[in-house]
């Protein structure tokens, strides 16, 4: 047995290490002896079976002629190709109510399409085929946009269609929405309510002032205090609620702090949230490039992290273990634009470049393109770096869609965010489980 | 959480200790299964992956509809 390269070793103040592994997310707390008996294994020294059975389970200790690099592949590749889980991300539109700054919206509604009632229907014929091909014990809908509550009547269509067929295939069927929250009243969410929807994810662009400077509606009116009352009305009903907080060359601490304050104020008490940078992906939204935190820029996260955790704010930090970077590289996973048309990822929809396919009347994915081939046969193991890398079980090769922006092909590798604040996380993630671990802030080990 | 403290005996003929006193404990036990699944990146990973002992959100949110409406 040897130690696996997927290690990483965090020295603790008080001697001895934290070792996580990148492919399990399995974490040990081992001294300097049981790490030096690890590393000299092969020389014959004794480690008790018990032990040695655990640190071979969580990957810390792999066999001699194991290729690591060989057993990610065939990992990702079941993730890839043979999941149970369907994911379909429904467009009802692509209109959307708001101006954002930095959305291609605020640029004068470069898209428009509502999505039709027959659509509607096609769409929906095409997760049933979906669902029953696969023999789906779960599946998931996520109503997006532009803003679908535009488009209400199709998005309870389509939580009402997507209940039955769960109930008919016995399976197990996970339903939100996406919203900027700006149009919810009690009338709908009492709608969402009835039919049971497992949450609704919001974002917030910071405290007041900064959220209004951009996220704003077209007459330029900001969106803060309206959000609040949506979140009010959904609260009160025990809706489960996602915040999503967007983070830039603006956000402060003390900015972020102000802004839990807020969420205190209306006693906001069942909601998880996440940070996630701002990002410029598409010609339309590319002035405002120079506010967003490049991936190598986003040192602020720790101090939100932290914020949060004193505060109290349900905030997720564990390090990502990761087989496919995201749904999107899995042939499991649509995002079905208005029109029916359909793309892999969210953030290229639109974009008849990416497309994929389309949906026929007897709701089969028809026409398919080149970029479908294109985009599920990407293998980080086939890049040398991310071969080499250590995190590459956290990142799982990185977004396709930037190492397209970057590159003009999607067969490349992408270290983004993940790869550059996981060991942040990771150390946020063990004083928020492990407050009393002595952990070295400044310090890691390359060992 | 579980603590193993493991007593070894070294081998005489080196410069070691006779006894090595040696800690190994298991923190965080592998993810594996459906904690394995991915989301897109402009979700919450949390829905996803879930720490051990966290309430997963649906079942949250559940519970405080039951308390709240007394269903």
């Amino acid at each position: 047995m040897v130690l696996s390269k997927y290690n990483v070793f965090l020295p603790l103040k008080n001697g001895g290490y934290i070792v996580y592994n990148t492919f399990s997310g399995a974490t040990f707390r081992l001294d300097e002896e049981a790490v030096n008996a690890l590393r000299q294994y092969s020389d014959g020294r004794t480690i008790p079976e018990t032990s040695l059975a655990k640190l071979s389970r969580g990957h810390v200790i792999v066999g001699e002629d194991t290729d690591e690099t060989a057993v990610f592949r065939v990992e990702h590749n079941k993730a890839k190709f043979a999941s149970s889980v369907l994911q379909i991300t429904i467009l009802t539109t692509y209109q959307c109510n708001l101006a954002c700054s930095y959305c291609y919206q605020g640029k004068g509604d470069v898209l428009r399409g509502v999505m039709s009632p027959s659509t509607v229907n096609k769409t929906l014929l095409f997760l049933k085929n979906e669902v029953q091909r696969r023999h789906c014990g779960e599946f998931s809908v996520i109503l997006y946009g532009g803003e679908p509550m535009l488009n209400f009547e199709a998005c309870l269509k389509i939580l009402d269609v997507s209940r039955d067929l769960a109930k008919q295939e016995n399976a197990r069927c996970h339903e939100s929405v996406i919203t900027n929250g700006t149009l919810l009243t009690s009338e709908n969410v009492a709608e969402l309510y009835k039919r049971d929807i497992e949450n609704v994810q919001i974002t917030l662009d910071g405290p007041r002032d900064e959220h209004d400077h951009k996220r704003k509606y077209k007459s330029g009116t900001g969106t803060y205090s309206d959000i609040f009352k949506s979140l009010t009305l959904l609260n009160d009903l025990g809706i489960g609620i996602v915040l999503r907080m967007n983070i830039d060359k603006n956000t402060s601490v003390e900015g972020v702090s102000n802004l839990l304050d807020d969420l205190k104020k209306i006693n906001l008490e069942n909601y998880n949230t996440y940070f996630s940078a701002l990002r410029c992906l598409t010609g339309a939204c590319s002035d405002y490039a120079g506010m967003c935190l490049q991936d190598t820029e986003l040192n602020i996260l720790p101090a939100l992290w932290n914020l949060c955790m004193e505060k109290g704010v349900n905030v997720s930090c564990r390090p990502n273990v990761l087989r496919v970077h995201c749904s999107s590289q899995t042939d499991s996973s649509y995002a079905v634009d208005p029109s029916g048309d359909i793309y892999k990822c969210w953030e290229f929809i639109g974009d008849v470049r990416h497309r994929v396919g389309r949906i026929s009347d007897d709701g089969e994915m028809v026409d398919i393109k080149g970029s479908y081939y294109s985009w599920l046969s990407r293998d980080p193991t086939f890049f040398e770096s991310c071969r080499k890398c250590q995190w590459l079980p956290s990142c799982g090769g990185g977004c396709v869609s930037k190492a397209y922006v970057k590159h003009k092909s999607y067969d490349f590798p992408h270290c983004g965010d993940i790869r550059y604040t996981m060991k942040y996380r990771l150390k946020a993630y063990l004083k928020q489980m492990f407050p009393n671990l002595p952990m070295n802030e400044h310090e890691e080990s390359s060992r | 959480m579980e603590k193993l403290i493991y007593l070894i005996t070294g081998n005489v003929t080196t410069r070691r200790s006779l006894v090595t006193h040696m800690e190994i404990e298991e923190l965080i036990a592998p993810l594996e299964g459906h904690e394995l699944r991915s989301c897109h990146c402009s979700m919450n990973e949390m829905m996803m992956i879930r720490p051990p002992g966290v309430t997963p959100l649906e079942d949250l949110a559940k519970l405080i509809k039951q308390v709240k409406t007394g269903k």
